[in-house]
């Protein structure tokens, strides 16, 4: 039978069994485009203008805007469609607006891998913890069920969020703000699991891996944490997430836990926890999410060589949530302010609120306090000087004294935007 | 044999186009009780994602090494890049995500992706 589009090369040197998954995920898709071709396409003018969920095409040098938000992803509601496949789904601003926790139908998603879950049973799922322990375990979900559990509010943030407005711009996933969420979390402590496991004495590190595959011969996607970090008591294999199990594109059925530290490392999916005694040479450790050494991960836009290392602790952010950026609103004396903020890895000592650039900074009022690693929402009242545009920024201080610089950062991946943001409205 | 698989491929696609984007998580029977004495096996169905770059030799290199791994969008979405940053994100899917692209349709790919960025930003 003819291939509509190019035939998969042939790839000798490729494991059998990979190229047999890689030939049927081509053939998925050429078959799709087949039945577009022989027909119901056609319906579209000619061109294939539309794909479910109204994905739509945008030219590629959008930016921030154009981009989709379709309702079509399952278990999920309006979210900014980045990409289809596999899934990158971007919370919008306003979600954050509504309550300090993200509701687990708008809460962000990324994949890196083609092959990601779509079907779990939850009798026959089996957590794996093996290498350098005493008592290899495959645990039932059951079993994990019974034993003794913690729970806490943690805010889940992509190591590249908000890397759309990097200038210069770097390539990848251009996400705005919206590639984050706050959520109780509920679950075992790692520190149990690995207790029940015995590590060995010489152990140095923790790796964790999920269901996700990719589709040819390379390094799964694995992140690992020192042993000493895995054993903190706070490490979570959570089942739960705002009280439900977790939505299926979020890790369904356990989600690795990192309190403080970026996304990358809260793998989803989890189905394998391996004690390593020695350094981990993964791509995904050694070579991928890595950040310059420098203060805030900056360096000279431009730059490619630096020292690295992999990416771990967030640093304090604050968004305004309460107005939109380049809105224009009805004059008034006073204006509300109020958004959220993310210590980090620490509580929230303060945010302080500019209307001069930066110049002179009023202290907000802070919202319930759901933990050192939970959003926590801010508000304040400040006087509008006169009519006309009047940008807003807010600055948030996390417990141990790092504040939000004003300046941006750059580096080549993308990652660890933290500057203070400003909200530019017009008061007319 | 690729035939076969293609045809139930095409069958499988047709039976989640009738389903896209649902969520089939059988009942829990005991919601009174303590809140996750089980967790609910869940299947779900992704939305269709048929998007090409359109047809002709200009979009051929992208449609046939990109679309096995990706959407359009990851590409369609990306800043205005250099044939440099091109050529290293070719690259990186080659060696890092083992896309299967012989070291000499490579440029071709570049090519193609610099040719579609300039065909965007000039607005046609």
């Amino acid at each position: 039978m003819p291939l509509p589009i190019g035939a998969p090369p042939a790839m000798p040197e490729m494991g059998q069994g990979n190229m047999d998954r890689f030939d049927a995920t081509l053939a998925n898709l050429l078959a799709r485009r087949r039945l577009l071709a022989s027909g119901a396409a056609a319906l579209a003018g000619g061109a294939i203008a539309r794909a479910a969920g109204g994905f739509s095409r945008p030219a590629p040098d959008a930016g921030l805007v154009g981009r989709p938000v379709s309702g079509s992803f399952p278990q999920k509601g309006a979210m900014i469609v980045q990409r289809n496949r596999p899934p990158l789904l971007e919370t919008p601003m306003e979600v954050f607006n509504d309550n300090v926790f993200t509701p687990n139908d708008r809460f962000f998603v990324r994949w890196h891998w083609a092959d990601i879950p779509l079907e779990v049973d939850a009798a026959g799922f089996r957590l794996t913890i093996g290498g350098a322990v005493k008592r290899p375990l495959a645990l039932r979900l059951d079993e994990l069920l019974k034993m003794p559990r913690i729970s806490y509010a943690a805010v889940n943030q992509c190591s590249g969020n908000s890397r759309a407005l990097f200038d210069p711009r770097v390539p990848g996933a251009q996400w705005s703000h919206g590639a984050m969420g706050n959520a109780r979390w509920e679950g075992v402590a790692l520190s149990h699991l690995l207790e029940l496991a015995g590590i060995d004495p010489a152990a140095t590190r923790v790796r964790f891996g999920g269901l996700d595959k990719p589709l040819t011969a390379v390094d799964p996607f694995k992140k690992s944490l020192a042993v000493n970090h895995a054993m903190d008591g706070e490490v979570m294999v959570a089942f739960a997430m705002n009280g439900e199990q977790l939505p299926m594109l979020n890790g369904f059925p356990l989600r690795l836990i990192v309190p403080g530290w970026f996304s990358t490392y809260w793998v989803k999916s989890l189905d394998s926890i391996e004690v390593l005694n020695g350094p981990d040479d993964n791509y995904w450790m050694a070579k991928a999410y890595q950040v310059p050494t420098t203060p805030h991960a900056n360096v000279v836009p431009g730059t490619k060589e630096f020292p690295k290392a992999p990416i771990s602790i967030m640093p304090p952010r604050s968004w305004i949530t309460n107005l939109k950026d380049g809105a224009t609103l009805p004059y008034r004396p006073r204006i509300g302010v109020n958004g959220i903020a993310l210590g980090g890895d620490q509580g929230i000592r303060s945010v302080d609120i500019s209307i001069d650039g930066g110049k002179s900074w009023i202290a907000s009022r802070l919202g319930p306090d759901e933990g050192r690693y939970s959003f926590r929402r801010f508000s304040t009242v400040i006087p509008v000087l006169a009519h006309g545009t009047m940008t807003i920024m807010s600055r948030c201080t996390n417990e141990k004294g790092e504040a939000q610089p004003m300046a941006p950062n750059w580096n080549p991946g993308g990652y660890m935007r933290n500057c203070v943001e400003a909200c530019t409205v017009r008061l007319v | 044999m690729r035939g076969a698989r293609i045809a139930l491929a095409a069958l499988a696609i047709g039976a989640l186009a009738a389903c896209s984007g649902a969520v089939r998580e059988p009942a829990s029977d005991n919601g009174q009780q303590a809140k996750f004495a089980a967790l609910r096996s869940t299947s779900i169905a992704l939305p269709e994602d048929d998007q090409t770059f359109g047809e002709g030799a200009a979009v051929a290199p992208l449609n046939a090494h990109c679309l096995a791994c990706h959407s359009t969008s990851m590409i369609l979405y990306q800043p205005q890049l250099s044939k440099a940053q091109w050529q290293a994100i070719v690259d990186k899917m080659r060696d890092a995500y083992g896309a299967p692209v012989p070291a000499d349709q490579a440029p071709a790919i570049v090519d193609a992706l610099v040719a579609l960025q300039a065909k965007h930003a000039d607005g046609r």
